[in-house]
């Protein structure tokens, strides 16, 4: 067992230690060469009213317009910020599937 | 009496340590949970992180040391054998909970090194430490062996990196966060473990009972191992013969660690009596600066190894050196009330001068009327006991015999793996060995 567990450990510390290592030769910028669009802060904030609600969680960009509805807070926990950086906010209360069910409305990467 | 590999224990261990899995099916999802190959990966790092805290939990609880284990395992060996097996289960199911999950939550390498390094998510940085502190600790106690005394002080702090994944698992937004039924079961069964934690160490002085005795004499039976008698200052411990138990020397010339000892005294007699061989450093301590009237706490007893739990009355006791110990005290009491039992007992030890007891073992076989039959085995003159030998050495050979052995752990394996390829039936196959 002490074998195994030997081996875990090591391919743990193999894989992130690769992350690390790949992130230094793909730094983040890079992505952007993926064709995805690309939004500043200028740009996120007029979008800012119910029908068309932009927020920026983790620099990501997400246009939840449609789900403001559906939402289990209330429309008002949604509209207060459209347009703005929410990240804080959100990580602190939205459980996981929140999470993934956030990755249907993403539009693009955010940039400061 | 007899007892067989007693599986229920371990069985019970697993259905509470995969019972989140159940629950987790139950737990409502706004998204497909195995839709793509993210969610695939997500929903397994959810169910790794679910399993690997049901394991660390029921770890912790194991390593209590309550008596009530024994009945359902097979001796407080095999619980702290299935504690160990059950900690490095759970520090590779958490390993892999962080990397299942970054495929979902991360888009480049850069996120994800973000999200395993330690950043502004309070309740994240909680999962990374206390991961990394089980990492390190683990690490230590299964590869690095530091002395008893550090990695014992060292293994404690395991119970402090389970107690900041307890506080990540209640904090993290999460499908346990979410749905109470698996809310309930995780930090409930945390919480249990975290008490097993403190019941044992923190409210130990406390709350564990122990029997007080004093040294009443100390006998050298030759350069490297003594006798030490201990008479009650109070209550007195009933024991079964082959039984250990767990002694604290209250002496500053020896320090008050507690180390597990076989003992060597028969049922009939007052005093507790153990051998003690100089093998490291509390042994060498132990040995050379103990004092008679010293006090000793003592916990236990402890074990399952006793002729009285065999399946047959005709055994084979094979002792390798100082592991005779637990076969004087059943040799002592075996045929004080019941003379049907036939046993031959295999003493083997690698030089003369080591075999202490000889002469005590020659008097029982003696008064036994030939139902004890001792068999001397020296190996620097015979070479390595095997047990192709014992089967020939033993009259009517092994059939229909149980088979108890205490020795160092390379002979126990070795033999065991030969009697099982005998044919021997594994309830019949007994071993004790100190691996705490």
């Amino acid at each position: 067992m002490k074998k195994v567990t030997l081996f875990f450990i090591i391919f743990f510390f193999v894989v992130v230690g690769g992350i690390f290592t790949m992130s230094l030769f793909y730094p983040t910028h890079s992505d952007k060469t993926l064709n995805v669009p690309v939004f500043n802060m200028a740009e996120v904030s007029k979008h800012n009213t119910e029908n068309d609600c932009y927020l920026v969680i983790s620099n990501k960009v997400y246009d939840v317009s449609n789900y403001i509805g559906d939402h289990p807070g209330g429309r008002e926990a949604i509209t207060s910020r459209c347009g703005e950086e929410v990240t804080g906010i959100f990580a602190s209360i939205h459980s996981n599937f929140a999470w993934d069910l956030l990755t249907n409305y993403y539009i693009g990467e955010f940039v400061q | 009496m007899s007892f067989g590999k007693n599986k229920s224990g371990w069985i019970f261990v697993w259905v509470l340590c995969l019972f989140p899995v159940v629950l987790w099916f139950f737990a409502p999802s706004m998204t497909s949970r195995f839709g793509d190959a993210k969610q695939i990966f997500s929903s397994f790092g959810k169910l790794t992180a679910l399993v690997g805290v049901s394991m660390y939990s029921v770890t912790l609880f194991l390593s209590a040391r309550l008596k009530v284990f024994e009945k359902y395992f097979s001796g407080l060996s095999e619980v702290y054998e299935r504690h160990s097996q059950l900690g490095q289960l759970a520090l590779i199911l958490l390993m892999f909970h962080p990397l299942l999950l970054l495929p979902q939550y991360t888009s480049s390498f850069s996120e994800a090194v973000r999200f395993l390094l330690p950043g502004k998510n309070f309740a994240l940085n909680l999962g990374i430490f206390s991961l990394g502190l089980m990492l390190f600790l683990i690490f230590i106690t299964l590869y690095l062996r530091p002395k008893y005394n550090i990695w014992k002080w060292t293994h404690k702090f395991l119970g402090f990196a389970f107690f900041l994944g307890s506080f990540h698992v209640w904090l993290i937004p999460s499908d346990t966060s979410r749905f109470l039924p698996l809310r309930i079961y995780i930090l409930g069964l945390a919480a249990f473990g975290l008490l097993a934690f403190f019941y044992r160490t923190v409210l130990g002085k406390f709350l564990v009972s122990k029997y007080r005795y004093v040294v009443s004499n100390i006998n050298k039976l030759n350069d490297l191992i003594v006798e030490i008698t201990l008479k009650p200052l109070a209550a007195t411990m009933k024991f079964i013969p082959g039984q250990f138990m767990f002694i604290q020397f209250l002496d500053p010339n020896v320090g008050t660690e507690s180390h597990p000892f076989s003992i060597v005294s028969g049922s009939g007699e007052s005093a507790l009596k153990i051998a003690v061989k100089n093998l490291g450093d509390y042994t060498s301590k132990l040995v050379d600066n103990l004092g008679t009237n010293s006090v000793a706490l003592i916990e236990g007893p402890f074990g399952v190894f006793s002729y009285k739990n065999a399946v047959n009355k005709s055994q084979v006791w094979i002792a390798g050196g100082v592991g005779i110990t637990p076969f004087i005290s059943m040799a002592k009491s075996i045929f004080l009330a019941d003379h049907d039992y036939e046993i031959d007992l295999f003493y083997c030890f690698k030089s003369a001068g080591e075999d202490i007891y000889v002469k005590d073992l020659q008097q029982i076989a003696e008064g036994s009327g030939g139902h004890l039959r001792l068999h001397i085995f020296c190996s620097d003159v015979k070479g390595r006991i095997d047990a192709d030998y014992i089967a020939a050495d033993v009259a009517g050979g092994l059939v229909d015999k149980d088979i108890f052995m205490c020795a160092p752990p390379p002979m126990i394996h070795a033999l065991k793996d030969r009697f099982m390829a005998l044919g021997l039936p594994e309830n019949c196959v007994h071993s004790e060995e100190f691996n705490f």
